[in-house]
């Protein structure tokens, strides 16, 4: 249970082009969340920690089990949820757990084996006997979020679970999580700041194949302290200027975190090393604020 | 690797690999039956001797029963192996499964799953034309089948690509017209198919022991290439 997942130097090259580069990452029981935007190289790295993929350069060792050496071993202890992955749609939802219990070597008369206990968690009893390719994407996504938890993994890796999951469905997958993550070390992916901002004990933060930051959820929220703006237009003076503003803005003071239209006016929330003209500053950051610190400001400098 | 096989053979089922069984064996048993009298697998000089049939007619039914029947097992292969395309085969990757066990299970599946059908499609029909020798000379069938299976098998993997198994598995059927003859002799030659008329004669138990040790080496050349593909991440590129 006390194992952690660490990775030291991590680099993954395609070609020329340089996907990763020296990332050191540790993941320690609990939920740790990988946050960046679109093309950061979670995904990539995701791949090689969860033992899909090797890197170019570097070494991935969880408790004393060491990538590639060892890649049996930790795929025994292991569940992972690609981004992209496929699932065989002709089975049924209860057949493809069936499936995946005998190739991940349980007996499904086991509880942590058994579909139907894996199909109620995700919600899914009423569909068990429905063939996969007749489920919505959402279900989809909840039966490989199943397989994933299925032998109670003592490493639960995730990348973008939530895709596709409505509002209800990620509050269930949120609840879900954090009940799995008080016997597991879970690493969490996604690009949804609101995915991991209320349930990860640690995040760190991916901007173009590096690691620019990471901590918990407050102390990267901490960040945007005393770099956090608002700004009140009126309706017609935002009317008049949207076309420009953003641009002028973000050249000269830094980076729009929200434009919230309000009764009577507009009010934009800012980032910014110095106080905008006619900005009030905001007291208490989220860690989306945060986030936009790490990889605009802070990279910058 | 038993685990894998039951896995493999329940996909195979729920797959719809039982509509190619049905089919094979009304195929077989058509086939089967057409001469009115049981029939050793590959009878086509007897055919021409004894039934006053065409060269062609004759080699082209035995063609049948030595080709066609079992190179519909490659429908099996073809089926299992199509998770390698797109990201079907990402999560079976990162099940704890090795690879030796894995390439293990699917080709016990995909070879009980040959010779399961195979002898129903002689069995069932042989039996309504008794006596029969048929559950003795379909054992004749099995390298065939292991070798056609082997190379779907092995080059699906090898390209990771369920049409480079067919194709070269289609290859090899048409190049090996009358294929217990591969590697050895010309299907032109009459001796040739001489050999069918001696069904358990030395040389064709010859090269039944060849097609054998071929199949055996084209399962090992995709397990090889299973376990390449794996560690070297080929599917998540």
């Amino acid at each position: 249970m006390d194992k952690e997942l660490v990775a030291q130097g991590i680099s993954k090259r395609y070609g020329r082009k340089t996907v990763l580069d020296h990332v050191d990452l540790a993941v320690q029981p609990g939920i740790h969340g990988l946050l960046g935007n679109n093309g950061a190289g979670k995904s990539t790295l995701i791949k090689i920690l969860a033992t899909a993929a090797p890197p170019s350069q570097g070494s991935v060792q969880y408790g004393t089990l060491q990538r590639p050496r060892n890649d049996h071993q930790i795929r025994q202890q292991l569940g992972y949820l690609p981004q992209q992955y496929g699932l065989l749609e002709h089975l049924t939802a209860r057949e493809y757990l069936l499936y995946a219990a005998r190739m991940k070597g349980g007996s499904p008369k086991s509880d942590v084996f058994s579909p139907d206990k894996w199909l109620r968690q995700v919600g899914l009893q009423d569909y068990a006997s429905r063939r996969i390719r007749g489920l919505s994407g959402g279900m989809k996504q909840r039966l490989a979020i199943a397989q994933a938890m299925m032998g109670a993994p003592s490493l639960l890796i995730l990348d973008e679970p939530t895709a596709g999951l409505d509002p209800d469905e990620r509050v269930r997958f949120r609840n879900l999580i954090q009940e799995f993550s008080r016997e597991a070390t879970v690493l969490l992916s996604t690009h949804i700041v609101s995915d991991v901002e209320h349930i990860a004990q640690h995040i760190s933060i991916m901007h173009r194949g590096h690691i620019v930051a990471h901590g918990s959820p407050e102390e990267l929220a901490n960040r945007a302290v005393g770099r956090l703006y608002e700004i009140m237009l009126s309706t017609a003076d935002w009317e008049f200027q949207r076309a420009t503003w953003m641009d002028r803005h973000e050249l000269t003071h830094g980076v729009v975190a929200g434009i919230i239209q309000e009764l009577g006016g507009v009010r934009i929330r800012l980032v910014s090393d110095t106080p905008p003209p006619n900005a009030t500053p905001v007291d208490e950051p989220g860690l989306e604020d945060g986030y936009l610190v790490c990889t605009t400001l802070d990279l910058s400098r | 690797m038993i685990r894998v096989w039951l896995a493999e053979m329940a996909h195979l089922w729920h797959a719809g690999a039982q509509w190619i069984t049905v089919v094979l064996v009304v195929m077989g048993g058509t086939v089967w039956l057409l001469p009115g009298k049981p029939l050793g697998p590959f009878p086509a000089t007897a055919l021409i001797k004894s039934s006053g049939w065409s060269w062609f007619g004759a080699v082209a039914y035995a063609d049948i029963l030595d080709v066609i029947i079992p190179w519909g097992a490659v429908g099996a292969v073809l089926l299992l192996e199509h998770d390698c395309r797109d990201a079907q085969r990402t999560l079976l990757l990162v099940w704890s499964t090795r690879s030796v066990d894995w390439v293990g299970g699917r080709s016990l599946a995909v070879i009980s799953w040959g010779l399961g059908w195979t002898l129903l499609a002689s069995g069932i029909p042989s039996l309504l034309a008794a006596p029969v020798h048929f559950a003795r000379d379909v054992i004749l069938v099995i390298p065939v089948l292991m070798f056609l299976t082997g190379v779907a098998f092995g080059f699906t993997e090898v390209f990771h690509d369920p049409w480079a198994g067919l194709v070269v598995s289609s290859i090899v059927s048409v190049l090996g017209v009358g294929i217990h003859q591969l590697p050895f002799a010309s299907p032109g030659q009459l001796e040739v198919f001489d050999a069918r008329n001696h069904l358990w004669s030395s040389g064709l138990i010859a090269n039944e022991w060849w097609l054998l040790i071929l199949g055996l080496m084209s399962f090992g050349m995709g397990w090889m290439a299973f376990s390449f593909h794996r560690k070297r991440g080929t599917y998540q590129s």
